[in-house]
């Protein structure tokens, strides 16, 4: 018997991990989705050793040294490699630290927002009737408000702090995991292994969990990549208006506002951080298109 | 009619979830009289200005007059401007609805025929430029393309202004900026709608029945593709009136969004709430004006629910 159970485990796991096999197989064929890959570990990785690469203090101001053009322009130095900034902050070092406070604060609120909408998906696609209708009118009724402006309001009320940030972005964005999980949830519910397990009288708790979460989670790594650069952007759009992560702590979004108003003398300053947000979200979009088709098995086998 | 009007009554509570938030987010930070004075205002003056808006009153009781309020159209006083925050918002209308109009403008004449012809030829050059936009228009943060618009344009070539308006001038560049995104997503739209129109049977029936391309292409796939596209255009409408935010503060353009972030600032919350409001309704209002629209123009739909 108990033999017997280790088999059919392992064949369980075989299966699964054939599945992930294909999916990762199906991934790496995509040639966009692996190059999204890199650029995003590449971003994720200097800006995690931000202190060890960072040649300057990011908050150092030489003003000795403002305006400086990049390394490769006339009148750039070698050790300002993208320039410095009004103030005579080097650029680069400034790059780096901000996207600790960029990924790190749009990772975060990606995954409370994953957690709080795979919750709210799981329990209103399982349970469905009058649960399932309250809260999907709740996940309208969210959708209807201006974001940006909802954001924008409550760290204004609340004080903007890192962990404020992180909080009301992921206030903003749990909709679409619950929109998406519930109505996989709805079709999950219907196959023989949760029908077999509720016979058995397992717990509900526990076929939530075992059952039905393993299985959604695949679409809301996919949700989870688009909403993470959906954050990047939120992020930086709170910021450019004031009321990102505060001062000293540089962020991208405070340094494109910096380098709005120099723009005619020192367009370098704002090359940088936009060129870093962009290349965040896109990578992420490219991964998450790649996610996305891989795990999908009518998609998968079409390479592009 | 039964549907109409059960949506209709739908509304309610949604208004209701709505304005409960939008009243009830300056309790957040405990007391909304210290957050709306300056910090270095003195107890009394807290104190008068709790007694003046009512603050010391049940919260229910404030929010019941509230949605009085806001039946008679009447949202609270701006503090800074001491006017109404509703004509305050009002007054911001024109010059929003002239950005989203021409931003969705933009993405029309350009999404639906490029969404249509890489539809139609697929895997050629227009199709792997319509992917490229769509996916640049993904990605593409608004205020990084208005800033790449703006150097360009405006301070490099010269040609427009880089901030102010209303005015035709100023409306190209944030409504370009705009307009890009929605392109990208109107593109993408259109092209899997035809594509999918052009699996169906009717195409087939009136190709085999020997109607030329053209026609077949004009009056059976686009007449029935077109759609679901007319209907995201109607939700982006919704998202661009508050979505532009960022964008409005980069131009300078006066739009509700340049009004809200700048009451923001000056902790004047009347304006705040009102604009909030009203962009959240008018979500709801243009929701279901499409929703009732759609049942309207397609007959399948109607019909399965009877």
């Amino acid at each position: 018997m108990n033999n017997k159970n280790t088999l059919t485990k392992k064949k369980n796991e075989i299966r699964v991990s054939q599945q992930w096999h294909d999916v990762i197989n199906a991934f790496t064929q995509r040639k966009l989705a692996v190059i999204g890959l890199i650029i995003f570990l590449f971003l994720l990785l200097i800006a995690l050793f931000a202190p060890i690469i960072a040649p300057h203090d990011p908050t150092n101001q030489e003003l000795m040294d403002a305006y400086k053009p990049p390394s490769w322009q006339d009148g750039g130095s070698p050790e300002y490699l993208f320039g410095t900034d009004n103030f005579g902050r080097d650029i680069l070092s400034r790059l780096l630290y901000g996207g600790r406070v960029s990924i790190s604060a749009a990772g975060f609120a990606s995954i409370f927002s994953m957690i709080f909408g795979v919750m709210i998906g799981i329990i209103a696609g399982y349970f469905g009737g009058k649960i399932e209708d309250i809260l999907m009118r709740f996940v309208d009724i969210f959708l209807s408000f201006p974001m940006v402006l909802i954001a924008l309001a409550l760290a204004s009320i609340v004080g903007p702090s890192f962990r404020n940030i992180v909080l009301i972005m992921a206030l903003t964005g749990w909709m679409t995991y619950a929109r998406t999980i519930a109505s996989t949830t709805k079709t999950i519910r219907t196959r023989e292994f949760v029908d077999a397990a509720v016979s058995i009288g397992a717990p509900t708790h526990r076929i939530l969990i075992h059952h039905i979460l393993p299985n959604v989670i695949t679409p809301a790594l996919v949700l989870f990549t688009f909403g993470f650069a959906q954050f990047i952007i939120l992020e930086s759009a709170l910021s450019y208006l004031g009321l990102g992560v505060p001062p000293p702590m540089p962020t991208w979004g405070r340094m494109l506002y910096d380098a709005r108003a120099y723009m005619r003398i020192a367009p370098w300053m704002m090359l940088a951080p936009g060129t870093a947000i962009m290349l965040v979200t896109l990578s992420l979009n490219f991964i998450g298109d790649g996610l996305r088709d891989s795990l999908d098995p009518r998609t998968r086998s079409q390479v592009r | 009619m039964k549907y109409i009007i059960g949506r209709l009554l739908s509304i309610i509570p949604v208004v209701l979830v709505v304005t409960f938030v939008v009243f009830g987010m300056l309790f957040l930070s405990g007391d909304p009289a210290v957050l709306m004075l300056p910090p270095e205002a003195t107890t009394e003056e807290v104190a008068a200005f709790r007694a003046l808006h009512g603050f010391d009153d049940p919260f229910l009781e404030q929010y019941g007059r509230f949605l009085k309020g806001m039946i008679q159209g009447d949202l609270g006083t701006s503090i800074r401007y001491n006017r109404p925050a509703l004509s305050l918002v009002l007054e911001r209308i024109p010059a929003t609805l002239q950005l989203s109009g021409f931003s969705i403008l933009i993405a029309v004449l350009l999404g639906i025929p490029l969404g249509t012809l890489s539809a139609l030829y697929r895997n050629s050059f227009i199709d792997y430029l319509a992917s490229v936009i769509s996916v640049m228009g993904q990605s593409m943060p608004n205020f990084w393309l208005a800033f790449l618009l703006m150097y360009l344009f405006a301070v490099n070539l010269g040609w427009l202004p880089t901030s102010g308006g209303p005015g035709i001038k100023y409306v190209i560049l944030p409504a370009a900026t705009i307009g890009f995104n929605v392109t990208a997503l109107i593109t993408r739209m259109t092209r899997s709608s035809i594509i999918e129109a052009m699996r169906e049977d009717y195409v087939r029936t009136a190709r085999g029945k020997g109607v030329s391309e053209k026609r077949v292409i004009i009056e059976h796939v686009m007449r029935n593709s077109i759609l679901p596209v007319i209907s995201v255009i109607a939700l982006q409408f919704g998202y661009i009136l508050g979505g532009a935010v960022v964008v409005e503060q980069i131009f300078a353009w006066p739009g509700l969004g340049l009004l809200t972030v700048q009451a923001i600032n000056n902790r004047d919350y009347p304006i705040v709430q009102a604009a909030v409001l009203f962009l959240a309704l008018s979500f709801v209002f243009i929701n279901l004006v499409s929703d009732l629209f759609y049942r309207l123009i397609d007959p399948r739909i109607r019909t399965s629910e009877s």
